[in-house]
């Protein structure tokens, strides 16, 4: 059988068209998406190898920031106590107490509770009504809100309450001393009876747990509290801004500032609140 | 002379079919087919050269991106990172209790100096008490005009954020008037 010239043209080209479909089946397009499918990983390991590279270098500084960061974090929750249990905080207050020589009639203390601190701040509400807000804008002498600073974080809060028998100055001069003490310890009750002597106190203390208690203190020895307030009596009206220490009826106290028969706390009079003796020592 | 030499056709014939040959259909199929698969043949290789260099490549990379040494080393940088990042939260958060604390009411003898240094003559502090920002101060005059006077006096003296009296009693007994102030006190900074 022979074939013309167009049928073996034919035939020719169908074998070319077979060929080629062949290689592009079976070679090329899947190799072509092989090495789409290359390129793309290559591409991502080639930008997995970009980070590694630019963050390999960041380690030292990220150590240096982190060093800065708990010093300032440990600065900042210095300001706050560590936790402390009710002995503990007698530590700080039993001294003044002595100090003072000041009768401890009682004294509760709470468990610790989670609390937001508050500051105390009592806001004022300015009563708002059409035609003052008229005049304000007027004026333009507009009387902006009463406002305080708050925060959603959360502490430890104990509350130590006590009632003691004193009278009004040595009530003023330990209200100091617990201000000198520059805490996160606040009075937030406290009143005096000029009749009877009696003081309620109420102080609550905010603490936290801490990244370092470098520097913290500890509670050692045994301490002995004294103060009857045999000295003080209940004072009237006297004198309650005297410098060092007069108190009422019978009890003159030396202008060391020491109180009492009993009470006397060291040389110079001041209370420790660390450092006194074997009570609070730092860390 | 010959009749044959001067025979040009034959000699035609023959030339032409070795050229017909030569470009015959079939050498022509030959070669294109030939050069089709020697182009496919060599875009092949390339591809094969490409997917394999591809495959280089890849391993070089992912071996240095999977070492135990930089993962290590990420691993470490990560968690700084999430160190340093819990520790921005930790300092934000106890600045804003230090700026409450800052910002706290604190009770002291400046307030009850105040409370005394503006005290009518005439008028005695009965109690003192102090909660959570407001002091309540307990006192008793001979005059109904003592209160008045002794708010005015602290009005005027600014250290307290508001100063009122809901009114006053007379005690027939002690022959005295009986009040007591509320001054709502001021934070700190």
């Amino acid at each position: 059988m022979s074939l013309s010239k167009r049928e073996q043209f034919l035939l020719f080209f169908m074998g070319m068209v077979a060929i080629l479909i062949f290689f592009i089946t079976v070679f090329i397009l899947p190799m072509n998406t092989n090495i789409n499918s290359l390129r793309t990983q290559k591409s991502t390991l080639q930008s997995q190898k970009d980070i590694i590279d630019a963050t390999l270098p960041q380690a030292s500084v990220l150590k240096t920031q982190q060093v800065t960061k708990v010093a300032e974090v440990n600065a900042e929750l210095a300001k706050i106590e560590s936790p402390l249990l009710a002995s503990e905080f007698e530590r700080w207050l039993l001294p003044l107490t002595t100090k003072y020589d000041m009768r401890v009639v009682d004294a509760t203390f709470s468990e610790p509770a989670l609390s937001t601190p508050t500051g105390n701040v009592v806001l004022v509400e300015e009563p708002v009504y059409g035609l003052k807000t008229m005049i304000e804008a007027y004026t333009k002498d507009v009387t902006l809100p009463d406002s305080t600073i708050t925060s959603k974080s959360v502490l430890m809060k104990t509350n130590y309450a006590y009632t003691l028998l004193t009278n009004y100055k040595r009530f003023r001069g330990m209200l100091d001393d617990i201000a000198a003490w520059n805490t996160s310890f606040f009075v937030t009750d406290a009143s005096y009876n000029f009749a009877t002597g009696v003081v309620k106190l109420g102080i609550d203390a905010y603490t936290v747990d801490k990244i370092s208690y470098d520097g913290d203190k500890l509670y050692q020895g045994d301490y002995s509290a004294t103060g009857d307030n045999s000295s003080g009596g209940t004072l009237g009206l006297g004198g309650p801004t005297g410098s060092s220490g007069s108190t009422g009826s019978s009890g003159s106290t030396g202008s060391s500032g020491s109180t009492g028969s009993s009470g006397s706390t060291g040389s110079g009079g001041s209370v420790g609140v660390i450092d006194d003796g074997s009570t609070i020592v730092s860390k | 002379m010959k009749k044959n030499d001067m025979n040009l056709l034959e000699r035609y014939q023959e030339i032409h079919k070795e050229r017909t040959n030569r470009f015959s259909a079939s050498r022509i199929y030959i070669v294109i087919l030939a050069g089709t698969l020697l182009i496919l043949g060599a875009l092949t290789l390339q591809f094969w050269l490409t997917e394999n260099g591809l495959k280089s490549d890849i391993t070089t990379l992912r071996q240095y991106n999977e070492s135990a040494q930089v993962q290590t080393k990420m691993a470490e940088i990560a968690v700084l990172k999430e160190n340093v990042k819990s520790l921005d939260t930790m300092l934000a958060e106890v600045k804003s209790i230090n700026a409450v604390f800052d910002s706290a009411v604190r009770f002291n003898s400046y307030t009850l100096d105040v409370l005394y240094s503006t005290l009518p003559t005439n008028v005695k502090f009965t109690a003192i008490t102090y909660s959570e920002g407001v002091v309540k101060v307990d006192v008793s005059g001979t005059r109904p005009s003592d209160f008045s006077n002794y708010s005015l006096r602290l009005i005027n003296d600014a250290y307290f954020k508001t100063v009122t009296y809901s009114g006053y009693t007379f005690d027939a007994g002690a022959n005295l008037y009986n009040a007591t102030i509320e001054c709502v006190m001021k934070g700190g900074n």
